[in-house]
């Protein structure tokens, strides 16, 4: 090996030691041992690349940025009816029993809206992780839908607007990728999901909001500018006084 | 590989630090690494069941990180109504002691202005947390172009840092001499 050669091979020689055991660099290292203007020139790469390596690995992570991380696994625990391997087993076991004893031909999947709620609802509280992504900050939230494939288009109804956003996942159902917001109003906690140009049967009429139990939560859906909004994970009192009978409810959404 | 909670936990522990460095000197911001990061350790939460080798695990991160930055660009590019880039490029936050000789300032603002294309490999190459053959397949690229990319990404960086605080020299020229 010649200085040319590795001067090359030192230009990329990892002023940690890390490269030392390469034999390449071995050759190269003996080379510039014996050229004093090599060897200068690489004691003075090297002085640069030390400060500049401890300068890029003293970089500080921020304070909180291991517990953001360490939350977005947190997982939310249920009682056993309400995991959906259990619920699903019961339903097709219920399903089997039924067609048998009617004569009936099951025939695939509905495209019914009750349904597909059901499915949103079940999956979001399934007891995996509960956020994908943990953010205040509803740009980046935008931006964290749109690198998942989910649409990132919504307004906030302003009878949330007082809430606060903690996070997002995207729920997969009926084959489409829902975002769901996850909202914070005070201690409780909403789940805010929003389907673009949903083409269902039996869709919350226009301008009018239905209020229905579902899975054992409290639900609200309504239809706005094309889009239909979900919104769960109230308990009865704070459904019923927050929005069916306070007049806050509006649809700006 | 099987994550349970405590793995999880001790994946976190050992990489989320240098997953951040390397995502603060791609995207400039500490938001964006701190989404960009995230982003990854959310990645292996939900498929975690891919990895086989475990001793893979820390490129298998970085890859993640990078494709996740990768696809951010381009979206940026498709969505521009989507005001994301409104934050300044901050400085990070330097621990005590960490590279006295150079100026901190000075050096990362330089690493910034390297064009995407040499920052990543660079990066990579002074965080030393990688082989030549695991930046090679984090880039998704040759280990002979990670190579040349480092040399050229250096030769910039030198530069740009000789020219602070006296000249700032046009990046556009310096990319035709150290290409060229």
């Amino acid at each position: 090996m010649n200085s040319k050669d590795a001067k090359q091979l030192l230009e990329v020689y990892r002023p940690g030691g890390a490269d030392a055991r390469d034999p390449q660099f071995q050759e190269a290292l003996k080379q510039a041992g014996n050229d004093p203007a090599l060897r200068g020139w690489f004691e003075e790469q090297r002085i640069f690349d030390t400060a500049f390596a401890e300068k890029l690995q003293g970089t500080a992570a921020p304070a909180d940025l291991k517990d953001s991380v360490l939350a977005t696994r947190k997982t939310v625990k249920f009682p056993l009816w309400r995991d959906r391997r259990v619920r699903a087993a019961a339903i097709a076991a219920a399903i089997t029993v039924l067609a048998i004893a009617g004569g009936m031909q099951v025939t695939g999947k509905t495209h019914r809206f009750p349904e597909f709620r059901a499915e949103l609802i079940e999956q979001a509280w399934d007891g995996q992780a509960h956020l994908g992504f943990e953010s205040s900050d509803v740009q980046r939230i935008k931006l964290w839908l749109a690198r998942h494939n989910a649409s990132p288009d919504f307004t906030l109804p302003q009878a949330l607007q007082e809430t606060r956003i903690v996070g997002c996942r995207v729920v997969e159902a009926e084959g489409r990728r829902v975002p769901m917001l996850c909202l914070a109003d005070g201690l409780k906690h909403l789940h805010l999901f929003v389907v673009n140009e949903a083409q269902f049967a039996g869709l919350p009429p226009q301008g009018t909001p239905d209020f229905e139990k579902c899975g054992g939560w409290k639900t609200t859906s309504w239809q706005h500018a094309g889009r239909t909004y979900v919104l769960t994970g109230m308990k009865y009192q704070t459904f019923v006084t927050k929005f069916r009978k306070s007049g806050r409810w509006t649809m700006s959404g | 590989m099987d994550l349970d909670d405590a793995t999880f936990e001790a994946v976190v522990n050992a990489h989320y630090e240098p997953l951040y460095r390397f995502a603060f000197s791609l995207a400039g911001q500490e938001a964006e690494a701190r989404d960009l990061t995230q982003e990854a350790f959310a990645q292996l939460g939900r498929k975690a069941g891919q990895i086989q080798d475990r001793s893979k695990l820390k490129s298998w991160l970085f890859t993640t990180l990078y494709r996740a930055f990768v696809d951010s660009r381009r979206w940026k590019t498709k969505h521009p109504h989507v005001e994301v880039d409104g934050i300044e490029d901050e400085l990070p936050v330097a621990l005590p002691h960490a590279g006295e000789g150079i100026d901190a300032a000075l050096a990362l603002q330089a690493l910034k202005q390297v064009p995407d294309v040499y920052r990543a490999p660079l990066t990579l190459f002074y965080l030393e947390q990688h082989s030549y053959l695991e930046i090679a397949e984090i880039l998704d690229v040759p280990p002979g172009t990670v190579m040349s990319r480092i040399s050229r990404g250096r030769a910039l960086l030198r530069q740009l840092m000789e020219d602070k605080p006296r000249k700032i020299v046009p990046l556009e020229t310096l990319k035709s001499q150290v290409v060229s």
